[in-house]
């Protein structure tokens, strides 16, 4: 079976990564997986690094 | 040790909370504020939000920080006495330190001829400012099927929320006062391309206009022409001030008992003014007045990030 996509929030100012929805604008596909995000990717809304990040309960 | 923080925005919460993690200093931290703590990165993409998605910006109320912080939420910092080691609370019994960490952000900068005609312009600082731009959205809404907003500068946050009021359906025109949007963050070419990408979608931009006049007729007008550090408590204690609070790269004032952190600090001539930095800033303190930091702080690497809906720029923004 498939894992269901994910959200991750940014610690620092909220903003959500949803696998679904990617990051289109910092090149992120739909669909990518949190996992599958270079090191160098930076919270679109307030530039913090992937670290910052923690895993929103389902 | 008595820990005294002013400013409660990402500077101020993290160095409170950080400093609850170690040893046991008493931190109290003084604020203005009485929504609780927001990233105000969030804030220039505030408009188009849902009022449900709105209501998340705050991130936690001020009695859900770190236990151990002790808050003055509503309150304003009134003077600093040094030589008692006094902070002065306007209506509000003075708070005893005996290190003070300086950290009041910044206002809205605006244009001089602007500023008395405050009334019928709005900026976007703060919570609160977001809410009445969203109040005030609203209204507009009830008159009129597409409100007409007139954006005053076109930096980082006047490109933002016209991007972000174009998105939620609204007419934008940006005023500039320079020949290309961005100029302090983008190349020539990139500045080009956010032009492109504006006008392509019916957001007109308006360059070497005159930004002490404001436009007309228009529902709204909002000014983002920058941003001045709150340095007036430092300045009448005495201390150095520049654009900032002058600080050593100890982040220390001449006043060994008093720090400046987050965009109000002024290191070697250069404010910090974004997220990443800020943060390292405020880690490092919190490390330091702990005992533990003994060489001081140094910036590290950090991209300005430019939040432009569907706007992907040619190649990466040079830090400024």
């Amino acid at each position: 079976m498939k894992m269901p996509f994910r959200r991750f929030t940014c610690q620092i100012c909220g903003h959500t990564y949803d696998e679904a929805e990617g990051d289109p604008a910092s090149g992120i596909p739909p669909g990518t997986r949190w996992e599958d995000i270079p090191q160098g990717w930076s919270c679109p809304d307030c530039g913090v690094t992937k670290a910052d990040f923690a895993l929103m309960a389902a | 040790m008595k820990i005294v923080i002013v400013g409660s925005g990402l500077a101020g919460v993290t160095v409170a909370e950080a400093l609850t993690k170690g040893a046991r200093h008493k931190v109290t931290l003084v604020t203005a504020e009485t929504h609780g703590y927001y990233s105000r990165p969030r804030l220039s993409h505030g408009l188009a939000l849902s009022e449900e998605a709105a209501a998340k910006i705050v991130l936690r109320r001020f009695d859900a920080l770190a236990a151990g912080v002790r808050v003055f939420a509503g309150a304003e910092a009134w003077f600093i006495d040094r030589e008692k080691q006094r902070l002065g609370l306007k209506n509000s019994d003075p708070l005893d330190y005996d290190v003070l960490v300086l950290a009041t952000g910044s206002a809205a900068r605006i244009p001089g001829g602007l500023v008395a005609s405050r009334p019928n312009f709005m900026t976007l600082n703060s919570l609160d400012d977001l809410l009445t731009l969203r109040h005030r959205r609203a209204r507009a809404r009830g008159r009129t099927e597409r409100p007409r907003w007139a954006v005053v500068g076109g930096g980082l946050i006047g490109c933002e929320v016209a991007s972000d009021l174009h998105k939620a359906g609204d007419s934008v025109t940006i005023f500039h006062r320079e020949a290309r949007l961005l100029e302090l963050q983008l190349t020539e070419v990139q500045s080009q391309a956010l032009h492109e990408h504006f006008t392509a979608r019916g957001v007109e931009v308006r360059y070497k206009q005159d930004l002490n006049e404001l436009p007309r007729p228009y529902d709204g007008v909002i000014v983002a022409t920058g941003f001045a550090p709150r340095v007036e408590l430092a300045k009448e204690a005495g201390l150095a001030t520049g654009r900032g609070i002058v600080v050593n790269g100890y982040l220390r004032t001449a006043d060994p008992r008093i720090f400046a952190v987050g965009d109000v600090a002024e290191i070697g001539s250069r404010l910090y003014p974004f997220v990443s930095p800020i943060r390292a800033q405020a880690l490092w303190l919190a490390e330091h007045l702990a005992g533990r930091a003994q060489s001081g702080w140094t910036p590290p690497p950090f991209t300005p990030v430019i939040k432009i809906h569907d706007f992907k720029l040619p190649t990466p923004v040079a830090a400024s």
